[in-house]
């Protein structure tokens, strides 16, 4: 194995890990939401990572928010 | 990042699979019958973790799938909301394990953590019973009913779908009810949290510390480098870690210790502060930042505490069954019947999941047969939680137990009069025995510190300490627990604060608009400070109730939620029956009388009692007959003390009379529907969203 190969791997292995622990904090992905936006809707300019994380933080704790005991 | 899995279809041998389920059902059926019957030794926590696993997992192989199949006919070819309106942020397809973890992390809080701990005073055997059985016959079904029900709406919430399934009555009811559990649930969480840092130099820096890291993280990730969450929780934990270290080393300064001891009173003053600016700031400083170390910290926490009850195997010290299932007890008041059943809520059933499952979870399930993990698997996870708490309370000696969980006007301000008082009940302890705890895990007393949170980090502690370190790292484990459990307490405070004032700027906005607009300052300074009031002060009424606030905030707090999982429980069996599935209505109708039954005679005694300590009324008209005479208990130091008193319970009174009628109103309302539902040949119309191919392969 070459060190490409490995570090592959690491990055596979840390993406894994990024998608879990994103997904527990419901915290949706950027680089996945650019993807879609580029699919489903051609025309639009993606926003910036900045623009994303605030609207999304909006979103979170926003007038609809929920939360537990 | 899409995770995609081909796993090769296996062959099954029915005979082999058979025999795996009998083989589950039978070390189940062994492990519960040794907790149930065994009364001559110890019993070892091991047997609980078995007694509980298999049967969780013979309920979600079983009867999750009856109710899967039977009742809502789980389509896999179904789309979801996920795929339905996929905008790639709030509906997203995600993985049947990740947000089975969302859901858990979502629903799991301090609640049941808390309630099994007080259980414990009648034993550990009760408790563990209501928490296992609770949870699969009525706890994982609300949620996993209500989970599919708002599935096949858009994702929508509980409150809407009452409106819509049930009237504009219903809803409206309903809403007001959660806004009051919201209030109560805060309140009492934050008197969990200043009994855990009362005169605890080390725990109070270790909390105050998250604040800068909180801020910290939040401007890493809005200007550093924006929206990097890893980075920043990684630092954060680290320092996080590092707070912890350093308040030994504030415990043990002279000139240190004095600025981080407070009491009670200075601390819920604090808190109430704290409170009112966390809910006003931008969320990207102080609430995101603290939610994603709390997410983490839970997660991780409860993950170690599983490992160490596996290594350690603890022995269980106190017996199945104390003589306080007479209701004489000095954590809580009341019978086994009702008020056990209220005071473990969360873990065995609780309403409040319902905003979790009609929230974020149904709009990122990618297939409706991920329904059941979700739903019901994660409320079986929050149980099994409950069961470990109940294992970290029932580990401790009894006699330590009462000493930590009783509060002071039960067994007396010093060490000395607690351990007679507490002896006398017959659980043998020695004053040294107390202060031993006390200086092993670096606290000035570990008396009457209730509300749970002590008496689980000491249960956790032990537990670590065997582990790594040995007794000398038992008062950083103790510490470690303390903040894990106070840091998602705060992350509840703001944020519940923050979803109080929407609440009630949209209640208060129907009456004078402008106070709806949720970017007006005045208008959210407003209602901002009116939430904070409203918990604000049943949080100080409970730290200065001579008596112990806890006695008196957590069943009020435990009435009121399982009150809000009738009303979901109602929304459920309204749903079924509109659907024509008559046959099977009992299984949301079968908990739906249960938790009626248990609500209202706890409300009723919680009122009308005659004896001081569980009525409300009867409390304030024996303080009122003291204040009058002059003749004050010894509990009560000032003539004010008693009027304040008068005036609290009866408050409760009032309040918890308008809690059950909220539930009245909305189960009259609901039964307008079932009568209907119940005469028509046919299934009635719903707002169920028909049918969609899905095109999403595994996800």
């Amino acid at each position: 194995m070459n060190v490409q190969t490995v570090w592959g791997k690491i990055r596979h292995v840390l993406q894994i890990i990024s998608y879990i622990s994103k997904g527990i904090s419901n915290l949706p992905d950027y680089q996945a939401y650019v993807r879609h936006v580029q699919e489903k809707h051609p025309g639009q300019i993606p926003p910036t990572e900045k623009e994303f994380f605030e609207e999304l933080l909006e979103n979170k704790y926003g007038p609809n928010a929920k939360r537990c005991c | 990042m899409e995770l995609q899995r081909n796993v090769p279809a296996k062959k099954k041998n029915p005979f082999l699979k058979a025999l795996l389920w009998i083989a589950i059902g039978l070390a189940g059926g062994l492990a519960l019958s040794i907790i149930a019957f065994q009364r001559d030794e110890k019993i070892n926590a091991i047997w609980f973790v078995v007694a509980s696993l298999c049967t969780y997992a013979i309920a979600y192989r079983f009867y999750a799938r009856f109710i899967a199949n039977k009742i809502f006919s789980l389509n896999k070819n179904n789309a979801t909301p996920a795929e339905r309106y996929n905008d790639g942020k709030d509906y997203v397809p995600t993985n049947k394990w990740v947000l089975y973890g969302h859901h858990f992390a979502a629903i799991a809080g301090a609640g049941p953590l808390v309630g099994p701990t007080l259980a414990a005073q009648m034993g550990f055997l009760p408790g563990t019973i209501w928490i296992i059985v609770g949870a699969v016959l009525a706890g994982a079904v609300q949620d996993f009913v209500i989970l599919i029900i708002s599935m096949r709406r858009k994702g929508k919430s509980i409150g809407q779908i009452a409106k819509e399934e049930i009237g504009p009555v219903g809803g409206i009811l309903a809403l007001i009810g959660v806004f009051a559990i919201m209030v109560i649930l805060i309140a009492v969480l934050a008197l969990v949290v200043v009994n855990a840092l009362k005169s605890s130099p080390w725990g109070t820096y270790t909390i105050a510390m998250t604040i800068p890291i909180a801020l910290f993280m939040g401007f890493y990730m809005r200007y550093i480098r924006p929206g990097k969450v890893g980075e920043a929780s990684i630092i954060g934990f680290v320092l996080l870690v590092f707070a912890l270290i350093s308040g030994q080393w504030v415990a043990d300064s002279a000139t240190l210790a004095p600025l981080f001891t407070f009491d009670g009173e200075t601390l819920a003053w604090m808190l109430i502060i704290y409170g009112f600016l966390a809910s006003v700031l931008p969320v990207w400083m102080l609430l995101a930042p603290r939610d994603y170390l709390s997410t983490f910290l839970k997660v991780g926490v409860i993950g170690m505490m599983a490992i160490g009850i596996l290594i350690v195997m603890p022995e269980i010290q106190m017996p199945a069954l104390t003589k306080f299932v007479d209701g004489s007890g000095p954590v809580f008041a009341g019978n086994l019947f009702p008020f056990l059943f209220i005071t473990i809520a969360c873990g065995a059933v609780s309403g409040f999941h319902a905003l979790i499952s009609s929230g974020t979870s149904p709009k990122l399930i990618a297939n409706e047969r991920h329904a059941p993990m979700v739903g019901y698997g994660g409320m079986l996870t929050e149980s099994f939680v409950a069961v470990m708490a109940m294992v970290a309370a029932t580990l401790l000696t009894p006699g330590l137990y009462f000493a930590i969980n009783s509060p002071g006007a039960a067994i007396g301000a010093d060490v000395t009069a607690a351990a007679t008082t507490i002896s006398s009940w017959g659980f043998t302890i020695s004053a040294d025995d107390i202060n031993e705890l006390a200086k092993n895990v670096n606290e000035e007393s570990i008396l009457s510190r209730t509300g749970g949170a002590p008496s689980l980090a000491v249960g956790i502690s032990q537990i670590f300490s065997q582990i790594i370190g040995g007794p000398k790292l038992m008062g950083f484990w103790y510490h470690f627990a303390i903040l894990f459990e106070a840091v998602f307490i705060l992350t509840t405070i703001d944020a519940g604060t923050r979803v109080g004032r929407f609440m009630l700027q949209d209640l208060l906005g129907q009456v004078f608009k402008p106070l709806r607009k949720t970017d007006s300052m005045p208008a959210v300074y407003f209602v901002s400070a009116l939430v904070v009031a409203g918990w604000g002060y049943f949080l100080v009424v409970g730290v200065t109730d001579p008596l112990g606030g806890i006695n008196t905030l957590w069943p009020l707090f435990g009435i009121v939620n399982q009150m809000l999982a009738a009303i979901a429980l109602i929304v459920a069996t309204t749903v079924i029956l509109k659907m024509g599935k008559k046959k099977y209505v009992w299984v949301t109708l079968v908990p739906l009388a249960w938790l009626m039954i248990v609500t209202f005679y706890a409300a009723w005694q919680k009122i009308f009692s005659d004896i001081p300590k569980i009525g409300f009324l009867k409390q304030a008209e024996v303080m009122k007959e003291a204040a009058a005479s002059g003749k004050l208990p010894p509990t009560v130091p000032t003539i004010e003390a008693a009027h304040r008193l008068v005036f609290n319970n009866t408050l409760n009174a009032y309040l918890t009379a308008i809690f059950m009628l909220i539930i009245i109103g909305v189960l009259i309302d609901a039964m307008r529907i079932w009568y209907k539902a119940l005469k028509s040949e046919k299934p009635l119309e719903t707002t169920e969203e028909p049918f969609i191919q899905t095109k999403l392969g595994e996800v």
